[in-house]
């Protein structure tokens, strides 16, 4: 596996954590005001 | 005002520099490309007359977008003074047309700045980088719109200064120029090529009304709104005129015509790297100025558009830390990400032309009933009073009804498939608006009543929110 596959893969797993902390907060806000 | 809307509010606490880095943010990216396809329709005469012609427009958007915007304070921007000064059928039409425009600019932002990262470090991946620029601009606007403007003011002023840096450099003579190019190139489709060129005109401003659509969440907005406006549309004339002179003296006109990033390559001409360096920085940290502004100004319309039962009033939630509309900013994601994987960007990108122009058929109409309703010239309605309105207001809408027009050389089945999206909405939100039968007052913006409203009944249409 080349440097370059693991970089492009960490700028997927970046992306994806994003995505996912942004989703998770807005359904814990959303869980709280009922 | 809507039952379901959220007890939480947009905080305000922006200043005059946030609306010109959001306005300015948003349209910058517009004079680094896109501009010079008016020079290979009509040449450098067609490209100064489209420049010319489409600054005068958007003089007089801004000016209409300033004093409505300082007056009803909302963060819906075009569509609230739409829905308060025109009806609820153009409103959504506004609304969508908004909408559409910013995220279909967004995902074409996100798109441009992976291939600038491809074309510096060849090994990377369009996809994962344009998804990582939607995924990291919606976090950031997710946190908090302070951050995410201050984030564009920085940017923004770097990518601009960049350009005053080469034209005085340019000017004074540290640069070889061809004033020949300016001969070869002045009009190579006569006439009609001055004509046709008129529908690239609004590269050079193409969202700059978009800056007011920040007014509830600046701390004074009678002063901040007018106040960033203008100084960002005097910004952009400027920065288009150096931007023409310097792509005119320094690429062939048929050469520039055609050109991806035409003030990188106005750099690479020159020869001198300091310049390459500064102007392809200056084209990378634009594409993400702009997208980030795209995702603030999106997500306003569509939590306005919301917030009123146009569409489900599940978006309107306000974040109850970060005080952002954070449903209706994670909702711009999906669709940014679907808009730049389509694979029909270019159709995209004109879509959001046509729906800009729409835009600016109706802002300075929703002026010219707001001048007849309120003919008041009080601090408390009118904070901003734009000089020579109403009949400027008409000139800019026969400048946009122009424009439009000549979109039909070359995009004429985009025009007829805007007017059919825009004209079904019209029709089903003007239905959909009666049914709900919403009714609410001026009182509640601390306004008296509009003049004739006892005839007109314009009193049971609107629905007033909040004031400073």
């Amino acid at each position: 596996m080349d440097i370059w596959t693991v970089i492009n893969g960490l700028i997927y797993i970046l992306a994806f954590g994003l995505i996912a902390w942004v989703l998770l907060d807005a359904g814990r806000v959303s869980k709280r005001r009922g | 005002m809507s039952e379901n809307h959220e007890s939480a509010s947009l905080v305000k606490t922006l200043r005059p520099f946030h609306v010109w880095a959001l306005g300015v943010g948003i349209v910058l990216v517009g004079e680094y490309m896109g501009w010079n396809f008016t020079v290979a329709k009509g040449g450098i005469l067609g490209s100064l007359l489209a420049m010319l012609v489409a600054g005068t427009m958007y003089v007089i958007i801004s000016l209409c977008a300033s004093e409505l915007g300082a007056a009803t304070k909302l963060a819906g921007g075009p569509y609230d003074w739409a829905r308060l000064f025109i009806g609820p059928g153009a409103a959504a039409s506004v609304g969508l047309a908004v909408y559409m425009e910013y995220i279909a600019l967004e995902a074409a932002d996100a798109i441009v700045v992976a291939f600038i990262a491809q074309s510096i470090f060849p090994e990377l991946q369009v996809f994962p980088v344009t998804l990582f620029v939607i995924a990291l601009l919606t976090f950031i606007n997710y946190r908090g719109v302070v951050a995410a403007l201050t984030l564009n003011f920085f940017l923004t002023m770097i990518a601009f200064i960049s350009i005053v840096v080469f034209f005085f450099a340019t000017a004074f003579g540290g640069v070889n120029i061809h004033p020949e190019y300016l001969f070869q190139g002045a009009l190579p489709n006569g006439m009609i090529g001055l004509f046709a060129a008129l529908q690239f005109g609004p590269w050079f401003y193409l969202g700059i009304e978009g800056a007011a659509m920040c007014a509830e969440e600046c701390k004074h907005p009678s002063r901040a709104v007018p106040l960033g406006q203008q100084a960002g549309m005097i910004t952009l004339l400027v920065g288009a005129a150096m931007t023409l002179y310097l792509c005119s003296v320094l690429i062939p006109a048929d050469q520039l015509g055609v050109s991806v990033y035409p003030l990188f390559e106005a750099a690479q001409n020159s020869g001198m790297f300091i310049f390459v360096a500064l102007l392809g920085l200056g084209t990378f940290l634009t594409c993400v100025a702009s997208a980030n502004g795209c995702v603030c100004d999106s997500s306003r319309s569509w939590f306005a558009l919301s917030r009123d039962n146009y569409v489900s009033s599940w978006f309107s939630a306000v974040h109850p830390r970060y005080n952002t509309p954070y449903r209706a900013v994670i909702f711009t994601m999906p669709v940014a990400i679907g808009f730049a994987f389509s694979g029909f960007l270019d159709q995209v990108i004109t879509f959001s032309i046509v729906s800009g122009l729409l835009c600016y058929v109706l802002i300075p109409f929703a002026l010219i009933r707001f001048r007849n309703l309120f003919p008041q010239n009080t601090s408390t309605i009118r904070p901003f009073v734009s000089p020579l309105q109403p009949y400027i207001a008409y000139f800019a809408i026969a400048i946009a009804i122009t424009i439009l027009s000549t979109l039909y050389w070359g995009y004429k089945y985009n025009l007829i498939f805007a007017f059919v999206f825009y004209g079904i909405a019209y029709f089903y939100f003007s239905h959909r608006h009666r049914s709900l039968n919403i009714e609410n007052n001026w009182t509640e913006m601390g306004w008296p009543l509009p003049s004739g409203s006892e005839n007109t009944g314009i009193r049971k249409e609107v629905t007033g929110i909040g004031d400073e």
